[in-house]
């Protein structure tokens, strides 16, 4: 009987436990969710030349706690995960992105592996229906988030280095809804 | 105290191997992969994800072997079978840094949290629900990585330029290097409790461990004075000197091989064969009233 009751208790304890590990991932799964404002993506195709984007909004106040204690100017305009950038024309393009109004010296980033991080270009065309992912990291002085609600504008803007044609226009806006 | 010494810098030998074989700028393994057998990834520490892997299945995607993490994935769980969790004892940087910076705090700050809760079933739970998140819509690959957050401070402290961190990164961060880190017994409160990776190997050992043929800790009872050091020093807590013999947890196991270097009279070896280390049954019982083993 001893030995069934410790036996019990054994087993209640670890299904217990099992439960804890379940709800921590789950619970900070759904934070995670919660917070998916605080890193938005944009997308983007090139099709006719000469596009002007979605606008790409970051509000600082979408961030989480820790985010607004420990960097909150550190943010990045980011395709996400996977290629964001498309090419839909039916050519090859060099693409070249600078960018122009952004605060923080923006710093371009890309997990592809045409993109020289050195030099901060891609090295390589992309092809017709193939894709990139870019980001352009940005470092804004505190002081500028809490000053008023357009913290900063700008554009990333995205040409073709071989024939210097402007393939589109990113348009950046970085608010603070909280003003 | 010289052999864990030793033992101490002959690890930290392999996890530098680690870093320079998985992370970048390195990434040796993946750069390899991509280079010379012509596979898909990335050079980073991405480009050997487990997570990623796991999630891809748990979607139901499959699993896409001919990429770099696919091949990585594979090679770590069929050696975690055969000669036990290696890369986390051997090559895991991520589970080293918070353990190594742990012995730099004193004691008395530490909290042995295996002793209010067990760390098997939390880890084997969290496995579960990185498992059935997906199928609520919940993403926990990428968020709460530690992998990616190590790789992101070594990157940010060589070109001084800390890179950006989401909230969920900088909560990993806090626990996995500060409250299961530095202020857990041992320093390794992630790895023990939330780690999915370690969990999976740890299953694929347990089961491993029964077959006559593969790598092992063992025990020789006849050489152990129950000097406690291998409890000491042990950094997962796998093993607890219970009536003056060791008692081993082989969940808990990261194969770190730091009681074998320890142990001044040789008891605990690993190796091939038979004769795996089994807990006597007068060891058993006192552990139903203590320790929770599974």
């Amino acid at each position: 009987m001893g030995q069934s009751n410790v036996n019990l208790k054994k087993i209640t304890t670890s299904l217990i436990a099992v439960g804890l590990g379940v709800s921590v991932i789950i619970g900070a799964g759904t934070y995670k969710k919660s917070l998916s404002k605080e890193a938005p993506t944009f997308k983007a195709s090139f099709e006719k030349g000469n596009e002007t984007f979605k606008e790409f909004v970051y509000d600082i106040n979408n961030q989480g706690f820790a985010k607004r204690l420990l960097q909150p100017g550190k943010i990045s305009v980011s395709t996400g995960h996977g290629g964001g950038i498309v090419n839909k024309t039916d050519k090859a393009v060099l693409v070249n992105v600078r960018t122009e109004g952004l605060p923080g010296d923006p710093q371009l980033e890309s997990v592809n592996q045409t993109f020289d991080k050195k030099s901060k270009k891609f090295l390589k065309p992309l092809e017709p229906g193939e894709s990139l992912s870019l980001g352009v990291d940005l470092d804004i002085p505190r002081s500028l988030l809490s000053k008023k609600y357009n913290v900063s504008q700008g554009s990333i803007i995205f040409e073709d280095a071989n024939s210097g044609g402007m393939l589109g226009v990113l348009p950046v806006k970085i608010i603070n809804s909280a003003i | 105290m010289k052999n864990t010494k030793k033992t101490l810098i002959r690890r930290g030998i392999w996890y530098l191997i680690g870093f320079v074989l998985l992370y970048a700028p390195f990434g040796l393994i993946q750069v390899f992969l991509i280079k010379v057998l012509k596979l898909t990834g990335r050079t980073d520490i991405h480009g050997s994800c487990f997570r990623m892997v796991l999630a891809s299945l748990a979607q139901g995607k499959g699993i896409d072997t001919l990429t770099t993490s696919g091949i990585i994935t594979f090679v770590i769980l069929i050696a975690a079978f055969f000669f036990g969790p290696q890369f986390c004892g051997k090559l895991c940087v991520a589970g080293a840094l918070p353990e190594f910076a742990s012995r730099f705090v004193p004691n008395k700050l530490k909290i042995d949290w295996q002793k209010y809760i067990p760390s098997a079933p939390v880890r084997y739970g969290a496995l579960i629900g990185f498992i059935i998140a997906p199928a609520l819509g919940i993403s926990v690959a990428c968020a709460y990585c530690n992998y990616s957050l190590m790789e992101k401070f070594v990157l940010g402290g060589i070109s001084w330029n800390m890179a950006i961190l989401s909230s969920a990164a900088i909560l990993t961060g806090f626990v996995w290097l500060f409250v299961l880190g530095i202020f857990t017994k041992g320093g390794r409160g992630y790895c023990t409790y939330l780690c999915p990776i370690g969990a999976a190997q740890s299953i694929l050992h347990r089961i491993g461990i029964i077959l006559p043929f593969t790598y092992k800790l063992k025990l020789h009872k006849e050489n152990c004075i129950s000097c406690g050091l291998c409890e000491k020093e042990c950094p997962t807590r796998a093993i607890n000197i219970i009536d003056d013999l060791p008692s081993y947890n082989v969940h808990n196991c990261i194969a770190c091989s730091q009681c074998v270097g320890t142990c001044p009279k040789k008891a605990i070896t690993f190796g091939w064969g038979k004769g795996r280390w089994v807990n006597s049954k007068k060891d058993k019982l006192v552990n139903d009233t203590g320790r929770v083993e599974l």
